[in-house]
C-alpha cells in the first residue's frame, strides 16, 4: 500500500499491541469510526499481518450488492424532493438526525420553479410514527412493513390482490400520488430494515422510476462506514469482510465475517478500532484477546490492551465523509489538542511496522 | 542521479521524426543531449528493441465515487484469488494492479477523466495509491446548478470563466470535460432523452450553450486542454446525426470528443444499427480542431462506470448481471451497470468494427487517441491486442472471420487495408496526447524532456511486443524489468491553476449554503492527503 516512509514519532507505547498481533494466528480487525488516512493505514495493516478485516455495521450493505441501488444525494434531496416517503424508523430521523431535519424536513426550499410544496409519507409502525402532521401515515393496518411494500409494488404495477376492497382503493390512492411526485425520495437506515425490506423498498423505487423519479436516500449510515469502504475497494478491490492470504485480499461476506469468526471460535485476536468512544459491542466481544485502539481516555470495557488515538477533524485534520454531504472532505480542527493524541493511521503503521503474524492456510 | 544511456535499440520519437537505431541519454531524471565524453555511465542495452517515450492514456476510469461503485457491486467478479492479475473478469483493478499492470504496458501518466468536484477530496487521496505512473484527471463541469444558473441568469463571460477557473483549481483537475451536458440535469425533472438543442427545463438551457460556454472559458483562462465533451445520446443507434451536429457545433474551436465509438451509429441494416465511421472520419479531415479518443469495444464481461447518469439509468434494464448503482449527483452523479459484449452479438461485433473503422480510416493520429473508455468498453489491458488489431490486417482479420456477418456487412472494416506503423503508434499514445493535454515535457524524447522511456522487444507479434516491455523508466529510474514491475514508487498528480477573480466566491457560497449549509471551500482539495507531502505538480496554462 505503499505508505511505509510515513515519519513516525510516536508517544504511545505499541509494543503489547504488536507482541498480541505476532502471536496471533488468526486476528480480525474490526473497525468503527475511522478516517480516510485510517482506514488506508488499516487495510496496509491487515495486508502485512495477514488479517481479517470487516466493519462493525457491514451487513448494512449487503442489500445494495445483491440488487444495486438507484439514489440520490442529501443536497440534491434537500432542494429538489416534492415528495418525502420514510420507511421504518420515521420518528427516529425527524427527531434525532438533524440533517435530515434540515434538509428535507424544516427547510422547504424548493426551487422557485417547483412551486408545489413538498409532500411527507410514511410507511411505519404506530410506535415508530412522528408526531408531526404533516407527515401522513400510509395506512398499513397490522401489517407488516415487507407486506406494505410488497402490496405497493404489486399495485404500482396494477396486478391484482387479494385485499379487500376498500384496503386497496386505500393502497391505490397512495399508489397514485406516488405516481404523481416530480422527484420522490424514500428515505431510509438500513440499519432499521430488514434485508428483504431493503430489497424490496429498492424493487418498489425501480418500479416507480419507470413512470416518475424516485430515489433512495440512506440516511443514519454507520460512521466510518463510507471512509472504510473506499479504501478498501480502492486497496483491494473488494469489500470488507476481507481476509488477507499473503499479499492478496479474499471477500465473503459470511466466512469473514467479524460477528460469526468470534462466534465460530476461529477469531484468537480482537483489534477493535474506532476513533471515538462508543463502546465496544459486546457481540464483538468473546474472542481470547482484546486490543482497543480508540479514542477513550482509558481502556473501553472489554479491552486486554489500549492505545489511545485521536479524534479525527477534531484532534488532527482529517477527511472525512459527514452523512449530510455523502462526500469526503478535508477537515481542519479549529484548535489543536494539548495532549496529542496520534492518528489511527500513525499508530496503524507503527504497529505494522514490526507486526507480522502466521498467515491462515489458504481455504 | 546516474549518467544513463541507452544504446542500440530503434528510437521512434514523433516530435524529432526520429526512427532508427541510435542512443538516448538522460541524467536527473531527463532527457538530455548526448554528452561530449561521458566516461562513467549505466548503460542499457536496447538492441533489437524499439524505444519509445512512456504512454499517456487521456481517458481512463481508474478511480473515483462511481468506480467504487462498481467495484462494491461486483465482488464475485474479483473473487477467484487464483487468477492471474492480467486476466480482465469484467470490475475494475484495484489501485497497486492498476498502476503496475498500466506501467508494464510502458504507460507513466493515466487521466481519470471524470471526476465530480464534490468528489475530488477522495478521488485524490485515491489516485494518489496508484503506483509507478503520473496521474491526472479532468473536473467534471455542466450539470451544475451554479454554472446552469449563471448561463440562464446571462452571466457574463468573464464570471463563468471564473467559476470554472475556481472549480479547476479547487478540484485539481487538468482541465474540464461536459458529461452529457444538460442531459444529467433534465433526468432530475424526468426528463429520458435529451439531444444537442433540447433545453433543461429547469433553466432553459441546451447543451450546445453549456459545450459554447465552457469551451469559451477554458480559452480565456488558457487551459491547455480543451473542452472534453461527452455529448448527448451516448450508445443511440442513429446517434451518428448528434456526433455530426457536435462536431459543427465546435464552431472550428478546439474541442476533443471523448469514446467516439460509441456515438459512430447509423440506423440502417437488419438489426436497426450500421457504422457511421466513414462520415465522422470524413468531418474529422475537414474539421482540424477535433480531436477525440475511440471507446473501443473488446470482447467480454465488463461493467459501464459513468457519470452520464442519464445513460446510465435508461439503460439500467440491460445490466447484466442485473443489478446497478445509479446516483443523481449534486451536478452529474452516474452510476455502474455491468454488461458483456459478446463476439456472437451483432451489435457488439458492429461496436468493435466502427471503433477499428475510426482507428483506420482517420488519416491524421494527432486527431485520433487510442483508449477502451477503461472499463466502459473493455479493459485497458487491452491495449496491445488492439495495437496488433492496427498494425497487422492479419490479427484483425482472424477476427472478422469469426464474427457474426450480419454486422461486418454494415461495417467497411473488411475492405480497410491500412496498417498502423510504430510512428503512428507513438504518435497516438505518446506525442499528441502529452500536446493535447499541454504537457510538453512529455510524449517525445528531446532534451529537456521527462525521462519517461519504454522499451520494447522487437516482435512481429505486436500484442506480446506492447503488453510486456523490456524495460520502463520513470523519471529515469527502472520500474519495469522484462515485463515485471520493480518496488513501487509513487509519482505525481498533475493539475492547473489557472487565474481567475475570486470575487466569484461569493456567488458559490450562496448557492453552497443553501443546498448543504457549507462554505465554498468545503469540497477544495488540500495539498496534501493520505500521506505528508503533497502528491501535486502543477502544469502552466497557456498565457
Ligand atoms: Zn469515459
Amino acid at each position: 500500500m505503499g505508505q511505509a516512509s510515513r515519519p513516525l514519532n510516536l508517544s504511545v507505547d505499541t509494543s503489547a499491541a504488536v507482541a498480541l498481533i505476532t502471536e496471533s494466528c488468526n486476528p480480525t480487525l474490526i473497525i468503527d469510526a475511522i478516517d480516510l488516512a485510517g482506514a488506508a493505514a488499516a487495510v496496509n495493516l491487515a495486508k502485512v499481518a495477514s488479517m481479517r478485516v470487516d466493519h462493525a455495521a457491514q451487513d448494512h450493505l449487503a442489500p445494495l450488492q445483491e440488487l444495486g441501488f438507484l439514489g440520490t444525494m442529501p443536497g440534491e434531496a434537500g432542494l429538489r424532493a416534492d415528495m418525502v416517503l420514510w420507511i421504518g424508523a420515521t420518528s427516529h430521523f425527524i427527531e434525532t438526525d438533524e440533517a435530515a431535519r434540515r434538509l428535507l424536513f424544516d427547510q422547504d426550499n424548493l426551487s422557485e420553479s417547483k412551486k408545489t410544496p413538498r409532500r411527507h409519507f410514511c410507511i411505519a409502525a404506530p410506535a415508530q410514527s412522528p408526531s408531526e402532521n404533516r407527515i401522513k401515515q400510509i395506512p398499513i393496518g397490522d401489517r407488516p412493513l415487507l407486506d406494505t411494500l410488497g402490496l405497493l409494488r404489486a399495485r404500482v404495477k396494477a396486478h391484482p390482490t387479494s385485499i379487500e376492497t376498500s384496503t386497496q382503493d386505500d393502497i391505490d390512492a397512495v399508489v397514485a400520488e406516488l405516481k404523481s411526485a416530480k422527484y420522490g425520495v424514500a428515505v431510509f437506515a438500513a440499519g432499521h430494515l430488514s434485508f428483504l425490506e431493503q430489497t424490496n423498498l429498492m424493487g418498489l423505487i425501480d418500479d416507480l422510476s419507470s413512470e416518475t423519479r424516485w430515489t433512495l436516500l440512506p440516511l443514519d449510515q454507520p460512521v466510518g462506514q463510507a471512509e472504510l469502504a473506499r479504501m478498501t475497494l480502492a486497496l483491494t478491490g473488494l469489500i470488507t469482510p476481507l481476509a488477507f492470504l499473503g499479499d492478496r485480499a479474499r471477500h465473503d461476506a459470511y466466512l469473514y465475517s467479524a460477528e460469526q469468526s468470534i462466534a465460530r471460535g476461529e477469531t484468537d485476536l480482537v483489534i477493535w478500532l474506532s476513533s471515538s468512544t462508543t463502546a465496544i459491542p459486546p457481540r464483538f466481544l468473546g474472542a481470547p484477546n482484546t486490543i482497543a485502539i480508540t479514542a477513550h481516555d482509558t481502556a473501553p470495557s472489554g479491552a486486554d490492551t489500549h492505545i489511545r488515538i485521536g479524534i479525527p477533524g477534531v484532534d488532527h485534520p482529517a477527511i472525512l465523509e459527514p452523512a449530510e454531504l455523502a462526500c469526503a472532505v478535508a477537515i481542519t480542527p479549529s484548535q489543536t489538542n494539548s495532549a496529542h493524541p496520534p492518528t489511527a493511521a500513525d499508530v496503524l503503521y507503527a504497529i505494522a511496522e514490526h507486526a507480522t503474524t502466521q498467515p491462515e492456510v489458504a481455504a | 542521479m546516474t549518467l544513463t544511456c541507452i544504446t542500440g535499440g530503434r528510437v521512434v520519437d514523433p516530435d524529432t521524426k526520429r526512427d532508427g537505431i541510435g542512443d538516448v541519454w538522460l541524467e536527473n531524471g531527463r532527457i538530455i543531449d548526448a554528452p561530449l565524453n561521458a566516461q562513467r555511465y549505466e548503460h542499457i542495452d536496447a538492441t533489437g528493441c524499439v524505444v519509445m517515450a512512456g504512454a499517456i492514456d487521456i481517458h481512463t476510469h481508474v478511480a473515483g465515487a462511481n468506480v467504487s461503485a462498481a467495484r462494491l457491486l461486483l465482488p464475485e467478479r474479483y473473487a477467484d484469488i487464483e487468477k492471474p492479475m492480467t486476466e480482465w473478469t469484467g470490475a475494475p483493478f484495484d489501485l497497486f494492479s492498476t498502476g503496475a499492470l498500466y506501467a508494464q504496458m510502458g504507460f507513466t501518466l493515466v487521466v481519470e477523466p471524470a471526476v465530480a468536484p464534490t468528489d475530488a477530496v477522495a478521488t485524490h487521496a485515491e489516485l494518489e495509491c496508484i503506483p509507478y505512473v503520473d496521474r491526472a484527471t479532468l473536473s467534471v463541469v455542466g450539470n451544475d446548478e451554479i454554472l446552469l444558473g449563471m448561463i440562464r441568469d446571462r452571466a457574463s463571460n468573464a464570471a463563468i470563466q471564473d467559476y470554472v477557473g475556481w472549480l479547476i483549481t479547487t478540484s485539481r483537475g487538468l482541465g474540464a470535460k461536459a458529461i452529457n451536458p444538460g442531459g444529467v440535469a433534465a433526468l432530475k425533472e424526468n426528463v429520458r432523452s435529451f439531444t444537442l438543442d433540447d433545453t433543461i427545463p429547469e433553466y432553459g438551457v441546451s447543451a450546445r450553450q453549456i459545450s459554447q460556454k465552457l469551451r469559451n472559458a477554458l480559452k480565456a483562462l488558457g487551459v491547455p486542454h480543451p473542452l472534453h465533451l461527452h455529448t448527448c445520446n451516448l450508445g443511440i443507434p442513429g446517434n451518428i446525426e448528434t456526433a455530426l451536429k457536435t462536431i459543427d457545433a465546435a464552431e472550428g474551436e478546439p474541442v476533443h470528443l471523448a469514446h467516439l465509438q460509441f456515438y459512430g451509429y447509423g440506423t440502417e441494416g437488419d438489426f436497426g444499427m450500421s457504422s457511421g465511421a466513414a462520415q465522422i472520419a470524413e468531418a474529422l479531415a475537414k474539421n482540424k480542431n477535433v480531436t477525440a479518443d475511440v471507446g473501443q469495444v473488446m470482447f467480454g464481461p465488463t461493467v459501464t462506470v459513468s457519470s452520464d447518469a442519464l445513460l446510465q439509468f435508461t439503460s439500467r434494464n440491460r445490466a447484466s448481471p442485473k443489478k446497478f448503482v445509479i446516483r443523481d449527483g449534486d451536478a452529474n452523479g452516474g452510476g455502474a451497470v455491468p454488461l458483456v459484449y459478446k463476439s456472437k452479438s451483432k451489435v457488439s461485433a458492429l461496436q468493435w468494427a466502427i471503433g477499428l473503422e475510426m482507428f483506420l480510416l482517420v488519416d491524421d493520429p494527432t486527431q485520433i487517441y487510442m483508449t477502451t473508455d477503461h472499463p466502459n468498453g473493455g479493459p485497458f489491458t487491452a491495449y496491445p491486442d488492439l495495437i496488433a488489431q492496427l498494425m497487422d490486417r492479419s490479427v484483425r482479420n482472424a477476427v472478422i472471420d469469426s464474427l457474426p456477418k450480419e454486422a461486418m456487412e454494415v461495417s467497411t472494416l473488411p475492405g480497410i487495408s491500412r496498417e498502423y506503423t510504430l510512428m503512428d503508434i507513438a504518435t497516438m499514445t505518446r506525442s499528441a496526447p502529452a500536446k493535447l493535454l499541454g504537457t510538453m515535457d512529455r510524449g517525445h524524447l528531446k532534451p529537456g524532456a521527462i525521462a519517461d522511456i519504454a522499451i520494447y522487444r522487437d516482435s512481429k507479434d505486436r500484442a506480446a511486443m506492447f503488453a510486456k516491455a523490456a524495460w520502463v523508466l520513470k523519471d529515469g529510474d527502472v520500474i519495469v524489468r522484462d515485463g515485471h514491475v520493480l518496488a513501487a514508487r509513487y509519482g505525481r498528480t498533475l493539475s492547473l491553476a489557472p487565474e481567475y477573480d475570486a470575487g466569484i466566491k461569493s456567488h458559490i457560497a450562496e448557492v453552497y449554503d443553501r443546498r448543504w449549509g457549507v462554505g465554498p471551500d468545503t469540497f477544495s482539495v488540500p495539498a496534501t492527503l493520505l500521506r505528508q507531502t503533497s502528491p501535486f505538480e502543477v502544469v502552466p496554462c497557456r498565457p
